[in-house]
C-alpha cells in the first residue's frame, strides 16, 4: 500500500504528519497487523524527515542518470546534436561540442540521432539514496539531490523503483511528497493509492488546498484532507471538503506544546496523548478509504 | 530604485504575512511582486483587481496528428518518459509525462507529430486595495517551475517601478533553494530572510544563506516565533554572526498572524500590538540598510 | 575584427543590454566592412533553461572576435564563449553602442 502525504504549500505540517503517522504504525505494528512500515522522503531537494527520526544506516546507493559524452575523434561537426537538443544542453561552436549536464533531460535524442555515434550516453551522479532502520522497526528511506542538480524527477523515479523492489505490496508505505503542484509532486504521487493533503484552517491554507485538489483531480487521484493546527482559524476548509465530497479524515489540534516539540525535532505522538489518538483515527480512516 | 526580496527556505514561517505588512508600511513608495508562483497567497490579503492578464508559455509539448499517423510505433520506442501510451489503438501523447524533447517528432516517418507551446501559467498585473501595483502569477497544474515565470514577474514589476519613479520594489520570493529562488534573488539589492527556530527552519535557512552568499547579495534576517525554542534561536544567531548577516528582529510566537489572515488584512493593519510594532521597526531598519 | 554587443537595438545610439543570455538581441559591428547588423534573440528570451548556452552559441556562429555586455556573462555562457576563443568584455554598463565601442577601442 502506498500513501502519499502532500500539500499545496510548504510549512503546513506535511512532514510532521508523515513521521508521526509512520512511527505510530511502526510502534503498533503487531496490534494493527501490519508487516512492514516504510517512510520515504521524496522531497529530494530539501529532505527534512530525517531531522525527526534517527536510526541506523543500513544502505547507501549512489544514484545516476544518463548524459551524453562527446567523442571528439568521431565527430564530423554536422551540428545535428545541438539542433535537436530542446534544452540547450549542447553547444556547437565550430571547433567543439560542449555539454552542460545540468541542463540535460536524458532524452537520448542527441546520442541516438548522431550519425557518427560520437555522443554515447554515460552515467552521471545526481544524488544519494539512504536506507535506515529506526529503533521502532520503521524503515526510513531518504533521497537527496546533489547541490547544483536541477532535475528532481529522475531521482524520485529511481527512489520509487527502489522501494518497489525492496518491499512488496503488504508493506505500508508512506511517502512524504515535496510541496507545491509542479512536476516532482506529480512524479511522487503517481502510483499512490491515496493522497493525503495537509492544510491549515486559514484562507492561505484553503487557497493552497484548492490548488492541490485541482492537481490531484487532473491526475485522477483519490484524496483526503487533514487539517493541522485546528483551532487557529475558521471552518471554511470543512465547508470546502463537504461541498466537494473530499473526506476530511483528521484534525490535529493547535497546541503550543506541539509547536515546541516540532521545533526540537521530536515526535508529537510520544509526548501528547491527544495527538496520538488523532493519529490513530487518521490511520483507521486511511485504511477504510483505501479498502473502499 | 531598490529591490528588496523576502525569502524563507521552508514554508510556513510567515514570509508572505510579513512581506504584505512591509508593503502596507511602504505605501505609495512600493511596487509588489509575488514570486511565490507555486502557492501565491499575497492576493488574499491585498484584493488585487487582476486588471491585466496574459497566458504564459514555456517549453514545448508534443501532439500526434492522428490522420497522418501510420502507427509504426517509432515515437513510443524512442520516448524515455513513457509519454506515448496506446489508447484505443491510437498512439497519443500523455501531456503530464511529455518533457517536450521532440525526439518523437524527429523519428516520425510521416511528420505526424507537431510541437505546441506549453501553457505554463497565467501572469497578472493588478491594482491592489492599497492602490499600489502587484505583479503576480499562477503556475499551471503540473507545470515546471523553471524560474522563467519568476523572472518575468520580477522584470515586469521592476519596469513598472522604474517607469513611475517608485523607489522600492518588494518581492515575495520563491520557497526552497532551487532554480526559482535563484531567479527571485539574483541582482536584487537586499534579501530579507524570514526563519523560525525549528530544526527544519534552521536547516533550510542555512542552505538559503549559503546560496545568497554565493551571489554576493546583502542580507538581513528576521526570526519569527523566536520564543518557541530558545536553543535553536541561539544557534540561528551564531550562524548569522558567522555569516555576518544582521538580525533585525525577533518576533514572538503570536496568533495575530492567523487572525489577520482570517480578517483578510495584513498584521500591521489588523493590530497595533507588539508584533506590529516590531514589523514597523524592521521596515525602518530595512530602509536604512538598503539605502547604505 | 568583428565585435558583438548584447544590445537593446540595432543602431549606434541603441543601449548595450545588461543581460547576455536573455538580451533583446545582438548587434554585430564588422570593422572591415564598417557595417552594423542586428540579430534578434527573441527565441532565447523565452527559453526556460540554458539561454546563456544558446546565446553563446549564437555569438560564436556570428564569427565574433569580441563580445560586449552591460552586465556579466553567466557561467555557462562564459564556458561557451571561452571555448570558442572569443574575448569577453563584461560590465560596460548601460551606455550606447557608440560609447561602448570607443571605450573598448581605448
Amino acid at each position: 500500500m502506498k500513501i502519499a502525504i502532500a500539500s499545496g504549500k510548504g510549512g503546513t505540517g506535511k512532514t510532521t504528519l508523515a513521521v508521526n503517522l509512520a512511527s505510530y504504525i511502526a510502534e503498533e505494528k503487531r496490534n494493527l497487523n501490519v508487516q512492514e512500515v516504510v517512510l520515504v522522503d521524496m522531497d529530494v531537494e530539501e529532505p527534512n524527515s530525517g531531522l525527526f527520526i534517527k536510526g541506523e544506516l543500513k544502505k547507501t546507493e549512489i544514484k545516476y542518470r544518463m548524459v551524453p559524452e562527446w567523442i571528439e575523434s568521431k565527430c564530423t561537426f554536422c551540428k545535428k546534436c545541438a539542433n535537436v537538443c530542446n534544452f540547450n544542453a549542447l553547444a556547437y561552436i565550430g571547433v567543439s561540442v560542449l555539454i552542460f549536464p545540468e541542463l540535460c533531460h536524458s532524452c537520448y535524442a542527441c546520442s541516438e540521432l548522431c550519425p557518427e555515434d560520437a555522443l554515447p550516453m554515460k552515467a552521471d551522479r545526481m544524488g544519494e539514496l539512504r536506507q535506515y532502520i529506526i529503533k521502532n522497526g520503521l524503515h526510513f528511506i531518504e533521497s537527496r539531490l546533489d547541490i547544483g542538480i536541477e532535475q528532481a524527477v529522475p531521482l524520485i523515479k529511481q527512489t520509487h523503483e527502489f522501494i518497489d523492489s525492496e518491499f512488496d505490496e503488504t508493506a505500508f508505505k508512506i511517502i512524504d511528497s515535496p510541496p507545491g503542484t509542479s512536476c516532482p509532486v506529480i512524479e511522487t504521487v503517481k502510483d499512490a493509492e491515496l493522497v493525503v493533503l495537509v492544510t491549515e484552517p486559514t484562507p492561505f491554507g484553503l487557497n493552497d488546498l484548492k490548488l492541490a485538489v485541482d492537481t490531484m483531480k487532473e491526475l485522477d487521484k483519490k484524496c483526503a484532507v487533514i487539517v493541522n493546527r485546528d483551532g487557529i482559524g475558521n471552518d471554511d476548509v470543512d465547508k470546502y471538503c463537504a461541498e466537494n465530497n473530499i473526506p476530511l479524515i483528521g484534525k490535529i489540534p493547535h497546541m503550543h506544546e506541539a509547536a515546541k516539540l516540532y521545533s526540537q525535532g521530536n515526535l508529537l505522538i510520544d509526548d501528547i496523548d491527544e495527538i496520538r489518538d488523532v493519529i490513530k483515527d487518521i490511520y483507521s480512516n486511511i485504511k477504510k478509504l483505501v479498502k473502499g | 530604485m531598490k529591490e528588496i526580496v523576502v525569502i524563507s527556505g521552508k514554508g510556513g514561517t510567515g514570509k508572505t504575512s510579513i512581506t504584505a505588512s512591509l508593503a502596507v508600511l511602504g505605501d505609495k513608495d512600493v511596487v509588489l511582486a509575488d514570486c511565490d508562483v507555486d502557492a501565491a497567497d499575497m492576493h488574499l490579503l491585498l484584493n488585487p483587481d487582476f486588471a491585466h492578464k496574459e497566458k504564459f508559455y514555456s517549453g514545448k509539448i508534443a501532439e500526434i496528428i492522428q490522420d497522418d499517423c501510420i502507427k509504426c510505433g517509432k515515437c513510443k520506442d524512442v520516448c524515455r518518459f513513457d509519454a506515448v501510451p496506446v489508447i484505443n489503438e491510437q498512439y497519443v501523447i500523455d501531456e503530464l509525462n511529455c518533457e517536450g524533447c521532440e525526439y518523437c517528432a524527429y523519428v516520425c516517418p510521416t511528420n505526424a507529430i507537431v510541437m505546441n507551446d506549453n501553457l505554463a501559467g497565467d501572469f497578472f498585473i493588478s491594482e491592489t486595495r492599497l492602490n499600489n501595483t502587484l505583479v503576480h502569477a499562477k503556475l499551471a497544474i503540473a507545470a515546471d517551475n523553471s524560474g522563467k515565470l519568476v523572472t518575468k514577474v520580477r522584470t515586469e514589476a521592476k519596469k513598472i517601478a522604474e517607469e513611475n519613479d517608485i523607489p522600492y520594489l518588494i518581492v515575495d520570493g520563491s520557497p526552497g533553494i532551487g532554480c526559482p529562488v535563484v531567479a527571485s534573488v539574483t541582482g536584487s539589492n537586499l534579501v530579507v530572510i524570514v526563519t523560525e527556530p525549528t530544526v527544519s527552519g534552521l536547516h533550510d535557512m542555512s542552505r538559503v544563506a549559503e546560496l545568497i552568499r554565493k551571489f554576493g547579495i546583502k542580507s538581513v534576517c528576521l526570526i519569527n516565533k523566536a520564543d518557541i525554542n530558545a536553543d535553536i534561536t541561539i544557534q540561528i544567531k551564531k550562524f548569522l554572526d558567522k555569516y555576518e548577516i544582521p538580525l533585525i528582529a525577533e518576533i514572538p510566537y503570536d496568533l495575530v498572524f492567523a487572525d489577520a489572515i482570517l480578517a483578510g488584512k495584513t498584521v500591521v493593519e489588523y493590530s497595533n500590538g507588539e508584533v506590529s510594532q516590531i514589523i514597523r521597526d524592521s521596515w525602518k531598519r530595512i530602509l536604512e540598510i538598503v539605502r547604505e | 575584427m568583428k565585435i558583438v554587443f548584447a544590445a537593446t537595438g540595432k543602431n549606434w545610439d541603441s543601449l548595450v543590454d545588461s543581460r547576455f543570455g536573455r538580451a533583446e538581441g545582438f548587434t554585430l559591428y564588422d570593422e572591415d566592412k564598417d557595417e552594423l547588423s542586428w540579430h534578434s534573440n527573441a527565441e532565447n528570451k523565452s527559453a526556460g533553461h540554458g539561454a546563456g548556452v544558446q546565446a553563446g552559441q549564437k555569438v560564436a556562429s556570428l564569427g565574433a572576435d569580441i563580445v560586449v555586455t552591460g552586465g556579466s556573462f553567466g557561467p555557462k555562457a562564459g564556458d561557451v564563449i571561452r571555448a570558442a576563443g572569443i574575448e569577453m568584455i563584461p560590465d560596460v554598463g548601460e551606455i550606447t553602442l557608440k560609447e561602448a565601442y570607443s571605450k573598448i577601442k581605448k
